[in-house]
């Protein structure tokens, strides 16, 4: 058992936030996640993942600029940590692992 | 710099989600909101947009990301709450009385409020466990007799259910239900038993009500033309563990029945209650074809119709409709005598009718104990608010002195509240307590089986919790808000301690505690009076001696066809001192009615005449009492053929004083004959109905015909009863009847008309008894608050010469100017009261002035008895000690 252990909504957002690349904050998280992954996400539901990603240490985020259609109001970009990385790798790896380990005759 | 393009989110949802997020949360959440709900705008459009920005904010309402501070009552000091527990807690150690009193007089309200809720609340379920319950109907009889008597009968007949179905097609289901006595044989172990809740009904029966099953489907089960189902006692009872399915059931008459499916016993708030259920073909085997036949069925026997009728607006229709329905369907002569009404499924319960298969409930009677409940509630209550008020003056002290040392409003409610909510949830346990241990003799005298364990009760727990959460906010906000209305200075020197409290809440108190007394007092006399109503019924003449008299139903014309012998043998067994028979009995299915013409003495009278067709020996096997003439008798071989015999409200009714030359001419007796004869007798007037009734004028002849004889009259000669059954038992099986015996005691029968009377007399007295403990005690700690407030007052008139008499007359005095109000504020209420429910009985006791006036004493004994007590301990006191006190 590893250190790092990541839930299924946790591991998606995380990867979301990787693929945005510096443009990941609220919002764009939300389109990104129901444009690919076709289910709908709520804010608050998305804004508690990312609080305890960011606590747990996988996340780092910091203000950004504001715009008009935001009321003004700043957003938070989030960028994946080195740990995040680590974590992520890791969740790959075991899934990878577990997939070698099945015998070719189970999916016949 | 508001942007034109920029639409505004509903505001108050915003500010809602302002209000609960953490801060540091808030803009970049905020600003995430806007973003989406601009996109939602402008694809969906406002009101989609509106929904799912609320929806959103909803969802965001989670752990997380509200800030959890706003709703701690105390911020990061779990140190004081444990504190403030520990001051509740020395506050009940310190005030023993005071905490017992409250928490104890609290607990019994509520239990006693809950036991009666709990019955109320079975009553009210009554039926409404059918899913279609709201959308069935029963379908009563309204007869119209000659002379413009009307019965309205809950029964109707067997050929209305085709009648009804055709006339409103928009009825989907129409079902007959027919309840019968029959023997029951299985035919693998020969157990043999008389079943008195056999019932048929059309096979619709089980769609249209809901009864659990756990063998066989609703919808087939009644199908097969011989098919039957069970009960799973019943089932068990015949078959014991085997699976019952497919088994054959012997009914009398030879006829085989098989067992289709198995439901669960039936639930005790239904009005439905049987044992068997067979499909309605059978019947047609047990009595003949007759039973069902449209023409010759519109009499007897009678059964019950009910319809499923989704549509409210079509059953509406159909009510009104009703009115004309015999006048359009029914043959003329038929449509002259009776007409139908519908009656909806859950009001079965609530209105007693002739014929009704279960025990109705009186709704007035389930508003007076709710009354009761709340009455009884209210007592408690009262001493709670009562003590509260006075024991918070006390407090104010002790309140301004925390203040002074810092505590700030929300601690002082917070420690209150801490106090109070956990008297109160010791107050609640108890009470629940109290419910669980006094439910199974509760229940004993209810005849039900309640549990307060069921789903259908938590709202009444919740209800009881609501009441002392109540409690606790008035008995928190009376001294937190009469402290924050008085300078802190006065409040600790206890200037305003003492005037304060005493002058704004003393009228208060005093109609409290003279609404305590009132309301114990009312219980009092309604006791007195049932119980008075009761003794009066047992110790009336009932013209005839029901004591040591058995009753054996005929259910077989083989018997009656060799009634004589069937005399003889019973006879023949020891103990027996008498035997003779009667056709029915009033109080089951009424009189027989046969129109007829007295003549003689001048008169020519036409009456339809209330008849009991008996044997010779019955006035006789009874003790009945002639006023004039004679008896049925065999020395006058004539008598059974043409005689008649009046009661005394007959004689009245018509005007009759001596029996010269009286005769009666009564039609269509027996097979459309006629029967002629003298009146040869007048009887004392006798009650074979309940003391509900009117003494109705009747008509006693000798029965023509012996198959209208259905229950022998026996009189036993000891009260050793036992013996003699078995000794009738083993004659009845052997020599009489292939049946078992059924017997029944009349003045047990008679015992069962006055049941719920004595229930509600002894629910009386228990809460009259729990009204008087509760506003006892309430006394007895208001009366311990004030002496000890006069302490020193009494104590200088002590050393001034004033006797322990006059001190205690001094203490006293008060508080019986209030009892004496609340009696005399009672006493009318509880004379309009039981007036109004002695008016139940045509045969009724007076209402008593020394019932009111031993009411009164009672309870003013008890209330000087407790203010006295306390008062002696003031008075006895050295009156030093209390003076040089501080």
């Amino acid at each position: 058992m590893s250190k790092h252990h990541l839930g299924e909504f946790e591991e998606l957002v995380l990867l979301t936030v990787a693929v945005l690349y510096g443009e990941a904050y609220g919002v764009s998280i939300l389109n990104e996640m129901e444009s690919r992954l076709n289910r709908g996400v709520s804010i608050g539901s998305l804004r508690t993942v990312l609080n305890r990603l960011e606590k747990k240490g996988y996340l780092t985020s910091r203000f950004g600029e504001s715009t008009a259609m935001r009321g003004g109001k700043r957003k938070r970009y989030f960028l994946v940590s080195k740990y995040g990385q680590k974590a992520l790798q890791e969740t790959r790896e075991q899934r990878q692992q577990l997939w070698d380990a099945i015998p070719k005759i189970a999916f016949d | 710099m508001q942007d034109k393009n920029i639409k505004n989110p509903p505001q108050w949802a915003l500010r809602f989600f302002r209000w609960f997020c953490l801060p540091e949360m808030v803009e970049d959440i905020e600003g995430d909101l806007l973003e989406r709900y601009q996109i939602k705008y402008s694809q969906d459009g406002i009101s989609k947009a509106n929904r799912y920005f609320n929806y959103q904010v909803l969802l965001l309402f989670r752990p997380g990301i509200v800030n959890y501070r706003k709703f701690l009552l105390f911020q990061n000091n779990t140190d004081m709450l444990k504190k403030y527990l520990q001051f509740s807690g020395r506050q009940l150690l310190n005030a023993k009385n005071y905490a017992v009193i409250n928490i104890f007089g609290l607990a019994v309200g509520i239990a006693a409020c809950l036991l009666i809720l709990l019955y109320i609340n079975e009553e009210w379920s009554y039926d409404a466990f059918h899913e279609n319950s709201d959308s069935i109907y029963r379908f009563t009889t309204i007869e119209t007799e000659e002379e413009g008597v009307v019965r309205h009968l809950a029964n109707s007949y067997s050929p209305l259910a085709p009648l009804l179905e055709s006339a409103f097609p928009e009825m989907e289901q129409v079902c007959r239900y027919f309840p019968r006595s029959l023997s029951v044989k299985n035919p693998e172990n020969n157990l043999l038993v008389q079943e008195g809740r056999f019932f048929f009904a059309d096979s619709v029966f089980f769609e249209m009500f809901s009864f659990e099953f756990k063998q066989g489907a609703p919808s087939t089960v009644l199908t097969q033309p011989n098919s039957v189902v069970l009960t799973q006692s019943t089932a068990q009872r015949y078959f014991d563990e085997e699976d019952p399915i497919g088994k054959s059931l012997l009914l009398e008459g030879g006829v085989d029945v098989r067992v289709t499916g198995v439901i669960e016993d039936i639930p005790a708030n239904c009005s439905l209650q049987f044992d068997f259920l067979a499909t309605m073909s059978v019947i047609r085997k047990v009595m003949g074809d007759w039973v069902l036949d449209p023409q010759q069925a519109w009499y007897y026997p009678p059964m019950y119709t009910f319809a499923k009728i989704s549509n409210q607006a079509d059953a509406e229709r159909i009510e009104s409709s009703m009115d004309k329905f015999s006048d359009n369907h029914l043959a003329p002569k038929l449509a002259e005598q009776k007409s139908f009404t519908m009656q909806p499924l859950r009001k079965v319960h609530f209105e007693a009718l002739e014929g009704d298969l279960e025990t109705t409930s009186n709704p007035s009677v389930l508003y007076i104990l709710l009354a009761v409940a709340f009455l009884i509630l209210t007592i408690g209550c009262s001493n709670y608010i009562n003590l509260a008020l006075s024991k918070g003056v006390q407090r104010f002290r002790e309140i301004g002195m925390r203040k002074v040392l810092g505590a700030n409003n929300r601690d002082i409610f917070t420690q209150l509240s801490v106090e109070s909510f956990s008297h109160l949830m010791i107050a609640l346990v108890l009470a629940l307590l109290l419910v669980m241990i006094t439910l199974p003799s509760f229940n004993n005298i209810i005849g039900r089986e309640l549990s307060l364990w069921e789903n259908s009760n938590w709202h009444l727990i919740g209800g009881a919790a609501a009441v002392l959460v109540l409690m606790g906010l008035m008995n928190t906000l009376f001294p937190f808000l009469a402290v924050s209305r008085f300078k802190l200075y006065g409040v600790i020197k206890g200037e305003q301690s003492g005037t304060a409290g005493a002058k704004s809440s003393g009228t208060f108190k005093n109609s409290l505690v003279v609404f305590q007394f009132a309301t114990a007092v009312v219980l009092l006399i309604a006791t007195f009076t049932i119980q008075q109503q009761l003794h009066y019924i047992q110790q009336k003449n009932l013209g005839l001696q029901a004591e040591q008299v058995m009753i054996i139903p005929i259910r077989d014309d083989s018997i009656q066809n060799k009634f004589r012998l069937a005399k003889e043998l019973l006879l023949g067994v020891p103990g027996v001192s008498s035997v003779s028979a009667i056709s029915n009995f009033p109080w089951d299915r009424g009189y027989y009615n046969f129109q007829s013409t007295i003549s003689g003495q001048g008169k020519l009278i036409d009456a339809n005449l209330q008849t009991l067709l008996v044997e010779e020996d019955f006035i006789s096997t009874m003790n009945m009492e002639m006023m004039d003439g004679r008896s049925f008798s065999k020395d006058f071989g004539s008598d059974g053929s043409n005689a008649f015999i009046l009661n005394e409200a007959a004689a009245i009714k018509f005007g009759i004083k001596d029996l010269d030359g009286l005769r009666i001419n009564m039609t269509k007796v027996a097979r459309g004959k006629a029967k002629e004869g003298e009146v040869i007798g007048i009887l004392k007037d006798f009650h074979l109905k309940s003391l509900h009734h009117e003494m109705e004028p009747v008509v006693l002849t000798v029965a023509p015909v012996s198959y209208f004889l259905d229950n022998f009259v026996i009189r036993l000669q000891t009260n050793d009863l036992e013996q003699y059954i078995n000794q009738i038992a083993a004659v009845w099986e052997t020599e009489i009847s292939d049946r078992p015996l059924e017997y029944f005691f009349l003045d047990e029968t008679f015992q069962e008309f006055y049941l719920k009377e004595s229930r509600l007399a002894k629910i009386f007295s228990y809460f009259a008894v729990l009204a008087f403990i509760i506003a006892g005690l309430g006394m007895f700690a208001l009366a311990a608050y004030l002496s000890e407030r006069r302490m020193k007052e009494m104590s200088i008139r002590k050393i001034l010469g004033a006797t322990i008499l006059q001190i205690i007359g001094l203490l006293s005095k008060d508080f019986l100017k209030l009892v004496l109000i609340a009696i005399l504020i009672a006493s009318p209420l509880a004379w309009i009261g039981m007036n109004y429910w002695l008016n139940d009985f045509a045969f009724r006791t007076n209402l008593n002035w020394w019932t009111f006036a031993g009411a009164g004493l009672i309870t003013l004994i008890i209330a000087f008895g407790t203010v006295s007590f306390r008062g002696l301990k003031t008075a006895r006191v050295n009156p030093v000690e209390n003076i040089k006190q501080a």
